[in-house]
């Protein structure tokens, strides 16, 4: 049986570049052609890119280690403020300011990492949401850090310390990131890791039998997820130069969590299709004032009617036999 | 190897496991037998530190295992299934065997990085778990997703991904109950190559399976040993006839 080592090698290497994802990117990188520069579009179009890459972070986490997150909005508000807060006072590059981000991001998940070594299901669902209305509730009232209600202006973003604050510039460096983390959770799904934060999702006890820590296994999903999300947030700070408590609100938590529904769990072409789909939805629903939510709502319940495994589920019925 | 002296295990008031003593060596096939409720999957889970030991030592090696956690017991050359195939649903076939490895692998975030090191130790486990999907006569499934393998096959890959990491011991806890026909036979062979290089502590209710495979006997009723030795002479225990073969003796 030789050549089904061999065959397996071939057809589970890593880091592959497949043919079928050269079409979006290519599509992906000539946007702002197509819309012609248009500022709006690139401007909804690096919006989207980063909201993707918070449904790639709650995907990890709910999808992938099976734990629920209603607070993903938190550690984006870490990430973004942690962002503004360097770049308005110490200028900071983004080179250094999003890796604080993202560190800050991570640590902060700590808060939540630790009961849900305990809390799973409904209760984790109630302490991760308990834990985004504090973040901006902090935002709100510890002025002295966050300019309050006022919130923060940045001033010239910088990265490698070349002027990236136009749409089109953080456009590509949102593209980047995008790239950048679809490739790690496509790693992360194929290697130990991921294999444990799934073992972890599917059957504690056999996982903890195979030598799987199942809390610290947890703890980490929990610190990567955030680390991702809190660079999103950066990127969000940097995208709109301002950054307000507002952003940060329960309505945008549902959001996240919307995309992942929407996108099916555990799926990476899911979470990306669920982020456009309700970026769509929002877009429209935003013109037509005051219905957005109502709109975005009945989305999901067709959804978790109809398509209950989401994208994921109706990829799958397209190519059978392609894997996830 | 494995010597357990005086191990109880209580839920609340009751006593599940009573004064249990064990003995393994290196290699070999030892049965544990009894009605059901007998204690013999809640030893198993003493051993894995699934449930609290309540008295007794349990020692591997000579190291005291008795207080390690869950995820520590691995580290001490000691795998187990379970009596009902405990497997990752959303995983596939391959996957669950590689969740196997976990204590035998080190790579962390830098396999999500893609880097070298990673990749040279990714390729040697899943060359590693593939083997062992042969060993059980599932390689044809490696990809396919575990929740949609029929029942026996489920109960194939659970000891396929006890045996990966090729443990000291390796517990089985029925592993025959819901193979078809057809694979007892593949599993049998499995068992029996484990049990020359290792020591096999199953749990079996099928008594021509105790006879053919077992080198030891022991027999449990209500938490207590009643009886130990080899196959034949455990069939012939006035005590294991009383309390556990009865009937079923005579027709087997």
């Amino acid at each position: 049986m030789v050549s089904s080592a061999v065959e397996s090698r071939r057809r589970f290497s890593l880091g592959v570049v497949r043919p079928t994802l050269l079409a979006p990117l290519g599509i992906a990188l000539a946007l702002p052609l197509l819309v012609r520069f248009n500022a709006y579009f690139l401007g909804v179009a690096a919006e989207f890119v980063i909201f993707a890459i918070v449904a790639l972070s709650l995907d990890l986490l709910m999808g992938r280690s099976g734990q629920i997150s209603l607070g993903q909005s938190g550690f984006f508000a870490v990430g973004a403020y942690t962002t503004a807060i360097l770049n308005a006072r110490s200028h900071l590059d983004l080179a250094v300011a999003l890796p604080a981000a993202a560190a800050l991001a991570a640590l902060s998940s700590l808060i939540v990492g630790f009961p849900a070594e305990r809390l799973r299901g409904h209760y984790l669902g109630i302490v991760t949401l308990g834990f985004g209305v504090a973040v901006a509730q902090i935002a709100l009232k510890w002025s002295a850090l966050t300019n309050g209600d006022e919130g923060v202006r940045l001033e010239t973003v910088r990265l490698f310390g070349v002027d990236v604050g136009a749409p089109l510039h953080m456009y590509y460096v949102a593209l980047a990131v995008l790239v950048a983390t679809i490739a790690f959770s496509f790693n992360l799904a194929r290697t130990r890791l991921g294999r444990a934060f799934a073992a972890v999702r599917d059957s504690e006890i056999a996982a903890s039998a195979m030598g799987v820590p199942v809390a610290r296994t947890k703890m980490l999903a929990f610190a990567i997820s955030a680390a991702l999300a809190g660079v999103a947030g950066g990127l969000l700070a940097a995208l709109d130069g301002f950054i307000a408590p507002e952003d940060f609100g329960i309505t945008q938590t549902l959001l996240f969590f919307a995309m992942v529904i929407v996108g099916g769990l555990d799926s990476i072409a899911g979470a990306i299709g669920g982020a456009l789909i309700v970026e769509i939805v929002s877009q429209i629903a935003a013109a037509t004032n005051g219905l957005s939510l109502l709109i975005l709502g009945s989305t999901i319940v067709v959804v978790a009617l109809y398509f209950p495994s989401g994208l994921k589920g109706i990829f799958a019925r397209l190519a059978p036999d392609a894997e996830r | 190897m494995l010597a357990c002296r005086g191990v109880s295990v209580r839920f609340g008031g009751l006593v599940s496991v009573d004064d249990f003593d064990l003995d393994l060596p290196k290699r070999g096939i030892f049965m544990l037998v009894g009605p059901n409720g007998a204690g013999k999957t809640t030893f198993i889970n003493a051993l894995t530190r699934l449930c609290p030991v309540a008295a007794g030592s349990i020692k591997m090696d000579g190291v005291e295992i008795s207080n390690v956690s869950p995820d520590q017991v691995v580290e001490y050359g000691i795998a187990r299934s379970f009596q009902k195939a405990e497997v990752f649903g959303g995983l596939s076939a391959l996957d669950n065997v590689l969740v196997g490895l976990h204590a035998q692998t080190r790579t962390g975030l830098d396999g999500a990085l893609g880097l070298p090191t990673a990749r040279r130790e990714e390729f040697a486990a899943r060359e590693r778990a593939l083997r062992a999907l042969e060993e059980v006569g599932l390689a044809h499934v490696a990809r396919s997703r575990a929740s949609r393998l029929p029942y026996g096959y489920q109960k194939l890959l659970d000891v396929a991904r006890a045996l990966v990491s090729e443990p000291k011991l390796v517990l089985l806890d029925e592993p025959f109950a819901g193979v078809s026909e057809g694979e007892v036979h593949t599993l049998r062979d499995c068992v029996r190559r484990a049990g020359r290089e290792r020591a096999v502590l199953m749990i079996e209710h099928h008594l021509e399976l105790v006879m053919d495979l077992a080198v030891r006997v022991t027999v449990l009723d209500f938490g207590r040993k009643i009886a130990e030795g080899p196959p034949a002479a455990i069939r012939r225990d006035p005590a294991v006839i009383r309390s556990y073969l009865g009937t079923r003796s005579g027709t087997s």
